[in-house]
């Protein structure tokens, strides 16, 4: 069986955006860290953290005790490498090894579309989230309203398998008790990336070769163009029951 | 991406203000509040840029195409 | 557009009602769907499909009365589909295993009495809604009284079908006097609801309400009785009926149960009316493929044979004439809602964007459309909200615009009185693009009008904003139609004469206190200039513009003009109301020009004779894809310059702006004696090109006046660059939203130009 290509670990994407694999880079958590105002040393952790970019960024920039958990051996490799002493974890965003109740805030960026189960993970992150805690959440997301699921297919696994709409993933943070108290639209940011990946490769169908997934346009074959959203959602104060 | 001998036929041209051949330099252009960077014929004296057809009908038109597409 | 527009635009498109033969049937069988699968062989699929409706359709597969079949559509053009005998065929020869799943364990108890029709559906339908589902049969063998009355179910058939009510966990319980009041009395309180098969239960003597000649009060629908928790049904001959009335009791039942509803919801229940429509047009009447054993039924060629006789009844009736309606895959009532989520989402999708902006809004749709559904009125709005919202791509219509901005510029726009007169009886409005394609006729109908109307009819030449309508820019038409208000009042309000559809149309809806009249109807009065009788051309075939679909009085009076002049017409498939639009419409070539190209191709195709057309932008689209195509004032101005002027090819985007600038200059010149002042100096320059290269640019929307433009700019002194091998020069300018690229070479007369190219980006630095 042909290996999976994963988009994200992909050195053409990573050629494109620098070390924070996402759109937008660190923008979208610069505004989230604005919205949520954490205290100083506070426990945070970055699901997703790839080679640890952002980790490094919340520790020296912002001065949290943050922690990175990544699923992906091959960006953890690159940021263990690239910056010493950064605690980055290897595990799942479905499974993590932290104590009840015991993180002020979850940075969650470009990540919560590639997982098989978003709802037991969303479950997972309500446990390890203090009473009150941040939940920052940044992703693609279908704008097309028809088209609330989209199922995942093909041998491309990347954010675009589990994309799905806005009513959906109001629906996910109810069922998993978490209070959305922000959710923004930000497109123009991976219409950015996407016009630089064309700038960078020529274009898109030159990208995805390179990434090594033959010609697919892969975004067009959701039926719609994705948009690119932040929420930040606040973990309910009462304990888990 | 292009190799040198691909911009052979760009960089026969000369700038005619400074009658000096163009040669390749980092270009920013921009559009709609984006801006890219690419390597582009220019004068090495006056710094005017000649955009490639290749370029102008290629990438360029795509980007257009994604950051107009509302 | 809010929720309840969208309702009501999705209800107008009845392409998701149901076939008739869903409608007809009582518990609605997709039948449709399951011939569909016969007709390709498809036995298990087919099974599926009566099983996802059927209850036991091993059973009811093979004693279906088929009462479908007396609406079926097919029965309009020979016999009806036997669907009876289809379902009988399916169930003999597909792989009827039951995908039946059972919801979690309700803590409700049913009891059903008998064993018949009714009362098995009701068990069927109570069971896998988790209910616990008690069967008393009055005699030994559940099922006996099935085979009783359906001979052709047999003991080992019925045995089957209730071991699998069984394995789903109804019980059985036999022997039992079901129809005393003791029976009642006991089982009270160990069961919450009671259903009574009345087609397996006889002379029952429960305490309730009776109706005159004794039997049993039923609610019709419900299938309620004068008791809450006693339901009743299944005293019908119909096998299917029996199943309905089940099944109609079970929901009741269950309703009841959770102590929602009756009857919410339940309007479509039993059989109805479809406001599905299918056309029978080109339908050849067939009879019933025949049974070679009628005992054993179809075989399995004889039922597939049977099987593709069915319509497989859709509606389409407008994606069926359209070519954008169906180039985006779906019909109108999915487009409906693939527009509104474009509008009430902050950011649109791209793919309702171009299906807002492809739809040449001619009305066609509306015009063969049961229920008038206008796809025309909803793209319409659609544009002018995004154009409100600031969310119309510029690249959509931006060129049509600077075309219309230029006929309302001071390059093309006049107003005046006859020569020599200084008031106007009537006005000729040309329109724009009779003017761009052929300026002498315009001349030329100009003069003969003033001989026929007594020498006192004014000229205007300028637009009448119909891009501007097209493009959802109100604001842009506004203007548009009142600079036209403007001069046509300070020529004293005269009687219009127009010589193009859409501006008639224009004028017609947003100015009807102006008097307007067609050339065509004002020729068909005032007659024909004298001319040699030539050799009539034709047959021709007779392209009426979209925008005279509603105008049927035009396009009578050209067919007399037509019929005048000794031409004999042929009429196209689609013609006079049903006219198609030519792919200018809506302004499509500018937003999609890869589908307007395939909607004038399709066009062209209809017919092998010569065309003739009374717009000049149908004349000139169809000339463009190699259609011989006249227009009409080529028959009453004959040009002996011109031999063929069928074969005249479209002039290209620069000849039309040209045209339009040389008609103003020439006619100022020669009739009213004032020499225009003159136009900036780059236009002056003469450039040359190959054709090919010509045609290039025309497809790249580059005009020869920005060719002009940039040279000019280079040549005296801006920013050049010279090959030194080829001599030749490339030269960029941005007069507005775009640079354009030019690479040219001095030659004798002016320039010539080899290549040209644009771009939107801007680059930054010196």
């Amino acid at each position: 069986m042909p290996e999976e290509v994963k988009l994200y670990e992909s050195p053409a994407l990573r050629a494109v955006t620098g070390p924070t694999i996402r759109p937008g880079g660190l923008a979208l958590t610069e505004r989230a860290l604005a919205y949520c105002t954490l205290p100083t040393e506070a426990a945070v952790l970055d699901v997703g953290c790839g080679n640890g970019a952002t980790v490094a960024h919340l520790r020296h920039k912002h001065r949290l005790k943050a922690f990175g958990l990544d699923a992906s051996g091959r960006l953890l490799g690159t940021g263990r490498n690239a910056t010493d002493g950064l605690p980055l974890i290897r595990g799942r965003a479905e499974a993590l090894p932290f104590a009840d109740s015991c993180l002020a805030a979850m940075f969650c960026e470009c990540v919560l579309s590639l997982l098989s189960a978003p709802q037991v993970a969303l479950g997972e992150w309500h446990r390890v989230l203090a009473p009150r805690g941040y939940l920052v959440v940044s992703d693609l997301y279908a704008r097309n309203g028809g088209q609330e699921e989209t199922p995942a297919s093909g041998a491309l696994m990347s954010c675009l398998a589990g994309v799905t709409g806005c009513r959906t993933l109001h629906e996910r943070m109810r069922t998993a008790n978490f209070d959305v108290l922000l959710f923004e639209d930000h497109t123009p940011l991976l219409k950015r990336l996407a016009a630089q990946l064309v700038w960078a490769y020529g274009s898109m169908a030159a990208f995805w070769e390179a990434v090594g997934c033959g010609c697919r346009d892969g975004l067009r074959d959701q039926g719609g163009r994705p948009g690119y959203y932040l929420m930040v959602a606040r973990r309910g104060a009462e304990e888990r029951g | 991406m292009k190799s040198d001998k691909d911009w052979g036929d760009e960089l026969a041209w000369h700038c005619s203000a400074c009658d000096r051949p163009l040669e390749l330099g980092q270009v920013t252009v921009t559009y709609m509040n984006n801006s890219f960077t690419t390597d582009m014929p220019r004068c090495p004296g006056c710094g005017r840029v000649m955009v490639p057809e290749a370029l102008a009908l290629g990438k360029m038109a795509e980007v257009e195409k994604i950051l107009e597409d509302k | 557009m809010d929720q309840n527009e969208l309702r009501q635009w999705e209800r107008r498109c009845i392409q998701e009602e149901p076939p008739a033969c869903t409608a007809a049937c009582p518990i609605h069988v997709d039948a449709r769907s399951f011939v569909g699968h016969l007709q390709q062989g498809r036995w298990d699929q087919g099974w599926q499909t009566l099983a996802r409706t059927m209850p036991l359709a091993g059973l009811v597969g093979r004693i279906c009365d088929g009462s479908c079949e007396a609406r079926c559509k097919r029965g309009e053009a020979g016999d009806a589909i036997r669907i009876a005998a289809l379902e009988q065929a399916c169930v003999r020869l597909a792989r009827s295993e039951y995908r039946v799943t059972r919801l979690p364990g309700r803590p409700k108890r049913i009891a059903v009495l008998g064993a018949g029709l009714s009362s098995l559906t009701v068990a069927w339908d109570l069971v896998r809604k988790g209910y616990g589902v008690t069967l008393f049969e009055p005699g030994d063998v559940p099922g006996a009284v099935l085979c009783e009355a359906y001979p052709v179910l047999t003991p080992e058939i019925v045995a089957v079908e209730l071991a699998s009510l069984e394995t789903l966990g109804v019980a059985f319980e036999t022997g039992t006097a079901v129809h005393g009041q003791a029976f009642f009395e006991d089982r009270r309180d160990r069961f919450d609801a009671f259903y009574i098969g009345l087609d397996a239960v006889a002379s029952l003597q429960w305490p309730l309400d009776r109706g005159a000649r004794g039997e049993v009060w039923i609610d019709t629908g419900t299938q309620a009785t004068s008791r809450p928790e006693v339901f009743a049904g299944g005293d019908v001959l119909s096998t299917i009926w029996r199943v309905a009335q089940g099944r109609w009791a079970a929901t009741s039942m269950d309703r009841f149960l959770q102590k929602v509803s009756m009857t919410a919801g339940r309007e479509r229940e039993g059989p109805y009316d479809t406001r599905l429509y299918t056309s029978l047009a080109d339908v050849v009447a067939q009879p019933a493929v025949p049974m070679a054993d009628a005992k054993a039924g179809y075989s399995e060629s004889e039922a597939m044979a049977e099987a593709s006789r069915c319509l497989i009844c859709q509606c389409l009736e407008c994606v069926k004439v359209c070519p954008y309606l169906e180039n985006f895959g779906a019909y109108p009532r999915k487009y409906v809602r693939e527009i509104y989520n474009n509008e009430s989402i902050v950011m649109g999708s791209r793919s309702a964007n171009l299906l807002i902006n492809s739809c040449s809004l001619c009305g066609l749709c509306e015009a063969v459309c049961p229920e008038d559904f206008a796809m025309q009125d909803l793209c319409l709005q659609a544009r002018r909200s995004m154009v409100q919202r600031g969310k119309m791509p510029p690249s959509a219509h931006e060129f049509a615009l600077e075309d219309m901005a230029f006929s309302l510029g001071e390059d093309f726009f006049l107003a005046r009185h006859a020569p020599g007169t200084a008031e106007s009886s009537h006005l000729f409005f040309p329109g724009c693009h009779l003017s761009a394609s052929a300026p002498g006729q315009v001349e030329a109908l100009y003069t003969h009008l003033n001989h026929a109307l007594g020498g006192r009819v004014g000229l205007m030449l300028g637009c009448c904003g119909a891009p501007a309508f097209w493009a959802g820019r109100e604001a842009d038409f506004d203007r548009a139609l009142a600079q036209w208000q403007h001069h046509w009042e300070a020529l004293g309000r005269p009687k219009l004469i127009v010589a193009c559809a859409t501006c008639h149309v224009v004028f017609h809806d947003h100015r009807p206190e102006v008097p307007v009249q067609s050339v065509w109807e004002t020729l068909a009065e005032v007659g024909l200039p004298p001319m040699e009788t030539d050799s009539a051309a034709g047959p021709l075939a007779i392209h009426d513009p979209c925008t005279t679909r509603e105008m049927p009085h035009v396009q009578a009076a050209v067919r007399r003009l037509l019929d005048q002049l000794g031409v004999s017409i042929s009429e196209l498939p689609l013609s006079g109301e049903k006219t198609e639009c030519c792919g200018f419409g809506g302004l499509m070539q500018n937003a999609n020009p890869d589908l307007a190209r395939e909607v004038i191709r399709r066009r062209a195709d209809l017919s092998g004779y010569d065309y003739v057309a009374y717009c000049a932008m149908c004349r000139d689209s169809l000339a463009a894809v190699g259609k011989r195509t006249l227009h009409l004032l080529d028959l009453i101005f004959p040009d002996r310059r011109i031999p063929d002027p069928a074969a005249r090819p479209r002039p290209g985007w620069s000849a039309r702006r040209e045209h339009r600038a040389r008609l103003k200059t020439e006619l100022l010149e020669r009739w009213w004696g004032e020499t225009p002042s003159g136009g900036p100096d780059y236009r002056a320059l003469v450039v040359k090109m190959a054709p090919d290269v010509r045609e290039r640019l025309d497809a790249r929307h580059i005009l020869v006046e920005d060719v002009q433009q940039v040279i000019a700019r280079a040549e005296a002194g801006g920013l050049k660059f010279r090959h030194p091998e080829t001599g030749r020069v490339k030269a960029a300018g941005r007069p507005r939203h775009v640079t354009f690229w030019v690479e040219y070479a001095p030659c004798e007369a002016g320039f010539e130009v080899f290549n040209a190219y644009s771009h939107r980006m801007e680059v930054q630095g010196p």
